[in-house]
């Protein structure tokens, strides 16, 4: 078992890493192993918070305002104070700390004191024995408001002229990108196209809603609820009531799904629960119905974006321009840039130009408040947009240039060693073009990819096929100053270990995925690893479960982690045998020697002998990736220190006269470092591929005079069965050497190059193009009706 | 609705009883005493969801669901009978409707999912009033007629006369019980067809459905009438006369065909919504539907037509 | 509001509870009887996260009186599975990798038990169509389609 070592060429000009070791066989980490909490989820013994019942505690509810902006003039709360069973009726001037929430600018009041800033905001809280009298409390609180003219469109809002939304101003970040010089770019172009392209809010629609229980005891408090960044939630809350970080404890319970989404509605749903418990000192239930968590939650951000891009007659790409309108709504959630790179308008903005080598880019993007319900993270974190303006634009110009899609972004894709956007050399892990390979291999994409038919041909088609390919790239973790991972893991004398981390299970794999790098390193077996809940009093700060992170920063910080136990652990083993502890492998609960694997001990026999010696049998982990850097007026730097790249091609049939659109198949090819566990990787592509079909051609959130037309699941459409397309996962590894076993992230990766697969087949079998998603029926029949009448 | 409490919803509906009458006359006598503040329910799909959001505030529910007799499906000479309390599911699976008034089939076979359409009943899904209701669109166009029974006697009324507006239909809810619906089964020369056009595939409220009932004369070479129903198009489910006139008696041509369903399309009244559609999509769409009936009816007929 | 008795047959045990008028059947069987394991996600019928077997046939729990079900028989989660084993579903689920968050899990296993019970050998679309009736976020489908059609196959 000999460490293998490749060399990879080093391109002029540019450094690239030599290739990481090929590891030594692995037993636990690249298996399909069982998640650990399965069977309860099969049997619904697992319970989520939602399943707990806390017969002595309060419930809590939130008035909210049915304006989109509106100054409070008044708010009087004595009749609904004084209703029986009534137990506390909250407004501003009754939060004992700071009055104000966010995950990044803490600019959402908890309750609204002075103003309402879009439909939904929350103006009072309540506490009651029960949800009937809470609501007929809600009813009695009597709020005079004074409209104000509101700001619905960015566009509006960054008007000299435009209602302030907030104090500062409705402008919130703006970001610059300027590589080369775009002007002179675009004149060395044989063909210029410019198209603009506009994308809506979308709502998670986690199936689970969103729940907590606040407890309040001497001095401290507990929140617990489904949460993707306990950390996060409890720097919120502490200062709302007026408390250090350490006396806040927040717990994660089972999440049913969170996709960024229960990133900061914890902070909301916690922030207002905590204040009714500790004012009230019991505990306080609060529970979202289906409904106001559409109206109030973050949601993915709506961009208008124009982009333009110069190639020439041979397909090379000399310049890009770009500007993005990027609306935050609101409140700043997690819209602002953290520097360098965190944020989703700056991330969005460094996507913008695709995973392509352009000598000559420039980018602006605008970030703006409206009086709308405000972006967040969603699954994709600003790059699902952007992707489907860049893939849309790189699409028509090959159909321009008459090139087969494919080869256009072959020629320009980047490779190891190229240089992106922002100047970054990609030194290391760079799948790009052999994930294409894969997936054109996969699709047969040589034998399906036709020219559009002209429009006399379709004349009498009902239904018409098409394919369409979209490629991208997603960084791994989120490019703040700070992203760090901490564990301690704890060998017990009987061999079995215990993780105390902060990451969060929300159905992803995360527990499975990190005990098996856990008991590989370790050398136990995969049921020898218990994790621990994340609990904020007990586990070391992780960071948010977000980003794609998870796997290689905790995996590293375990890895580190377990090496303090490991040689103490081999010492121990070493006295049992004989033998010097450098020849010792532990792998599947034996230790042996690795020149005599005959020579073995039972992994569980040196961790007693480690107790009783008095050993160390615990480690610690602290792992921060590699700095980053990126100037937010220059758009140059190393803004992530990895990228997981991705291609997919989708097969659709569009019926013609209606525009309904089936798609029939969609394979999706990843480069991901390393697959720790492929048939939960596979399970990550399958829901991000469906979550990308849903934007591509049923979600929306409609908006009305700023409020949501479509709030609960009859409305707002997901993908059902009847929807699903055949999904082919394809994996390629071209690993990381700053990830566990080479790895980076998948989680979001997989919902971004969809959409614009799919509408760039529509195309292909239409002949016209989708500007603005979704592509439901009447867009797709509109598109097709036009294109006929202004051909003949 | 209260402005201030416009965006609260009551997690669980609300009602302080629930009757449970095991002949129509207990039950017609509880409406009467009651008046307004006791509704009808039979699956209860529609209902409930209803009361939650406050869109009805009731006092009681009356649960019509253990009278018997209401249940069944039968022919009955040249009619076909279906109790009220029929679920969607059963009409969708029952040979008799299958083979003798397939549309219904379809139309009742695409309501929400197979939870939906286990409770769901084809009474309550006429009473609900819905422009759009995928059972009342195929009856409909099979000329369907309902009873409805009250303490005074029964009645019966075609459906064409059922609807008064959206939701609205001219059953007395103080006193009136929906519990048949009839129709004359479809002949050898007839033949029916349900389409629909939604944004996604299941538990969708429709954009359009269209239901089409064919008949040809002997010869296979002229309709000898064509009815179309069609919904949500107007404030109640619609049947297309005039391009139903178009049909009568005429040629068998596809020409002809795509007349008419130009003619359906200029007769209805969609109206642009935010999440349905714009009126201009939803007329072409009419046309395209109406065109897809007629020539299924017409393939299901084996009458080739060009 | 007086409560009413109603006796329901739960997973095989007969059940005597007192029930107010307008209790859900959703409500009774997690709240009065703590059977958790069936889920809330809208409560209007939607997003089939409710479902249940109810004399023998797939509804949306969340939509039907408790009242209504008197004298009737309910299969949850928590009866899926004899004597302690898990029913096949389960384990193929598990050893699929159908489940990920797990909070549409039971509603999807109970769907597709009583697709199997009603047509042992369904076609791909009626699978599809069998289960339309719960969403899933996390897994697009695609491992809970493929866990149902091993098992249809007669593994």
């Amino acid at each position: 078992m000999e460490k293998r070592k490749k060399k990879v060429l080093v391109k002029e000009k540019s450094k690239v890493l030599e290739m990481p070791p090929v590891w030594e066989e692995l037993s636990v980490v690249g298996q399909s192993a069982i998640r650990v909490e399965a069977i309860d989820k099969v049997k619904g013994t697992l319970k989520f918070e939602g399943d707990h019942a806390y017969p002595d505690a309060l419930i809590g509810k939130v008035l909210r305002s049915p304006y989109p902006h509106a100054l409070i003039k008044r708010i009087d709360v004595e009749k609904a104070r004084t209703l029986p069973g009534v137990a506390a009726v909250m407004t501003a001037n009754d939060v004992p700390g700071r009055n104000g929430i966010g995950a990044v600018i803490p600019d959402q009041p908890v309750i609204c004191g002075e103003k309402v800033r879009f439909v939904g905001d929350g103006v009072a809280l309540v506490a009651a024995e029960t949800e009937e009298i809470a609501i007929q409390a809600l009813d009695l609180i009597e709020v005079e408001y004074e409209p104000l003219p509101p700001v619905f469109t960015v566009m509006e809002a960054l008007n000299p002229d435009a209602p302030k939304i907030h104090e500062k101003g409705n402008l919130l970040s703006t970001v610059r990108i300027r590589k080369g010089d775009a002007e002179k770019g675009f004149k060395e172009a044989d063909l210029v196209l410019e198209k603009t392209y506009s994308v809506p809010f979308l709502e998670h629609m986690y199936i689970e809603p969103d729940v907590t229980i606040a407890i309040p005891h001497e001095g401290w408090i507990t929140v617990k609820g489904p949460m993707q960044a306990p950390f996060t939630t409890r720097k919120n809350i502490a200062p709302v009531l007026g408390l250090p970080t350490n006396k806040v404890q927040c717990v994660q319970t089972p999440i049913g799904g969170g996709f960024g989404g229960k990133e900061d509605s914890p902070i909301d749903i916690g922030a207002r629960a905590a204040l009714l418990a500790w004012k009230t000192g019991r505990p306080v239930r609060m529970e979202y119905d289906r409904e106001e968590i559409t109206l109030t939650t973050a949601k993915r951000h709506p961009m208008v974006i124009t982009c333009k891009i110069g190639a020439k007659k041979d397909g090379t790409f000399v310049a890009f321009e770009g500007t993005i309108y990027d609306e935050q709504g609101a409140y700043a959630s997690l819209g602002p840039v953290v520097a360098p790179a965190g944020g989703v308008h700056v991330h969005a903005c460094i996507m913008l130009a695709g995973p392509y080598v352009i000598p000559n880019v420039k980018v602006d993007g605008y970030l703006a408040y409206t009086n709308h319900p405000y972006g967040g993270a969603m699954r994709g974190f600003g790059a699902p947009q952007v992707n489907f303006a860049h893939e849309s634009l790189v699409d028509e110009l090959a159909e321009r240039l008459g090139m087969d899609p494919y080869e256009l972004r072959m020629k320009n894709c980047v490779e190891l060693g190229s240089e992106t956007a922002t100047g970054q050399v990609l030194d290391q892990s760079v799948g790009m073009k052999d994930a294409m390979e894969k997936a054109r291999e996969a699709f047969r994409w040589r034998d399906l990819w036709k020219s559009v038919l002209s429009p006399s041909a379709l004349r009498n088609a009902d239904r018409q096929k098409g394919v369409g390919m979209a490629i991208g790239w997603y960084r791994t973790s989120i490019g703040t100053g700070f992203d760090g991972a901490g564990v301690n893991l704890h060998l017990q004398d009987d061999g079995s270990v215990l993780v105390y981390q902060g990451l969060t299970e929300m159905g992803q794999g995360l527990s499975t995925v990190l005990s098996q790098i856990t008991a590989e390193t370790l050398g136990v077996s995969l049921e020898d690893v218990r994790m621990i809940a994340p609990d904020t009093d007990v586990a070391p700060e992780s960071g948010p479960t977000v980003g794609s992170r998870s796997t290689t920063l905790m995996g590293n910080a375990i890895i580190q982690a377990a090496e303090m136990i490991k040689r103490p652990l081999l010492e121990s083993a070493s006295e049992l045998l004989g033998i010097p502890a450098e020849r010792l492998v532990a792998k599947n609960r034996i230790i042996f020697d690795r020149e005599d694997p005959g020579q073995s001990v039972e992994l569980k026999e040196a961790a007693k002998r480690s107790f009783i010696t008095g050993r160390r049998m615990m480690g610690q982990g602290w792992y921060t990736p590699p700095k980053t850097s990126f100037n937010i007026e220059t758009g140059q730097g190393s803004p992530y220190f990895v990228y997981t790249y991705s291609a997919q091609m989708a097969e659709v049939e569009v019926d013609l006269k209606t525009g309904e659109v089936d798609v029939l198949k969609v394979v999706a090819a990843f480069d991901i470092g390393k697959a720790i566990n492929p048939i939960l990787v596979q399970g990550q592509v399958e829901g991000g591929v469906m979550m990308g079909l849903g934007y591509a051609l049923m979600e929306e959130l409609v908006l009305k005079d700023g409020v949501i037309q479509n709030l609960s699941f009859q409305d707002y459409i997901i993908p059902t069965a009847m929807d699903a397309p055949e999904i082919v996962p394809v994996f390629v590894e071209h690993p990381n050497i700053h990830g566990p076993f080479g790895a980076k992230g998948i989680g979001e990766m997989p919902n971004i190059p969809a959409a614009p697969a799919i509408t760039n087949a529509i195309a292909n079998a239409i002949g016209a193009r989708i500007y603005d998603l979704p592509a439901h029926p009447e867009r797709v029949y509109e598109a097709f009706r036009s294109r006929c009448e202004k051909k003949g | 609705m209260n402005l201030k409490t416009a965006w609260v919803w009551s997690k669980k509906p609300h009602w302080d009883k629930y009757y449970r009458p095991e002949t129509l006359d207990e039950a017609l006598a509880i409406l009467e005493r009651l008046w307004e503040g006791a509704k009808v329910i039979a699956g209860g799909t529609d209902l409930l969801a209803q009361i939650r959001k406050k869109e009805q505030e009731v006092e009681a529910l009356v649960d019509i669901t253990r009278i018997p007799g209401l249940d069944k499906i039968r022919m009955e000479g040249e009619l076909i009978r279906i109790g009220a309390l029929v679920t969607h599911r059963e009409i969708s699976q029952s040979p008799l409707i299958r083979g003798k008034a397939l549309a219904l089939a379809e139309g009742a076979g695409w309501v929400g999912s197979p939870q939906i359409r286990n409770m769901g009943t084809v009474g309550g899904n006429i009473v609900s009033g819905q422009p759009g209701a995928d059972a009342t669109i195929p009856l409909l166009a099979l000329g369907a007629s309902v009873k409805v029974v009250s303490r005074l006697g029964e009645r019966t009324i075609p459906l064409t006369a059922f609807f008064t507006g959206p939701g609205k239909t001219v059953l007395d809810i103080t006193s009136e019980i929906l519990t048949e619906i009839s129709f004359p089964a479809l002949r050898g020369n007839e033949a029916s067809a349900t389409l629909r056009l939604a944004k996604r595939k299941a538990l969708a409220l429709p954009i359009l459905t269209a239901s089409v009932v064919v008949s040809v004369d002997g010869e296979k070479k002229r309709f000898d009438h064509v009815r179309i129903a069609l919904g949500p198009v107007a404030p109640v489910p619609f049947r297309a006369s005039d391009a139903e006139g178009v049909l009568a008696s005429a040629p068998i041509s596809d020409e002809l065909i795509r007349k008419a369903a130009q003619r359906a399309a200029e007769e209805s009244n969609p109206r642009s919504n935010p999440l349905r559609g714009s009126e201009t999509y939803r007329r072409d769409m009419v046309a395209v539907l109406v065109e897809r009936g007629i020539s299924k009816g017409l393939d299901r007929l084996e009458v080739k037509h060009g | 509001m007086a409560k009413e008795k109603i006796v329901i047959e739960v997973n095989g045990e007969k059940r005597v509870l007192d029930v107010d008028p307008d209790c859900l059947l959703v409500d009774l069987l997690r709240e009065d009887l703590g059977l958790t394991g069936t889920k809330i996600g809208c409560r209007e019928g939607e997003c089939g996260a409710c479902s249940v077997i109810l004399n023998g046939k797939i509804v949306a729990s969340c939509l039907v009186p408790a009242i209504k079900a008197d004298g009737g028989k309910v299969t949850t989660i928590e009866g899926l599975g004899k004597n302690g084993e898990l029913d096949p579903l389960q384990k193929a689920f598990v050893e699929q990798g159908a489940v990920q968050c797990g909070f549409c899990t039971p509603a999807m296993l109970l769907s597709a038990r009583h697709l199997l019970d009603q047509n042992p050998q369904p076609s791909l679309a009626e699978i599809k169509t069998g289960i339309s009736g719960v969403l899933c976020r996390c897994t697009g489908y695609v491992k809970i389609i493929q866990a149902i059609q091993s098992i249809a196959k007669g593994n």
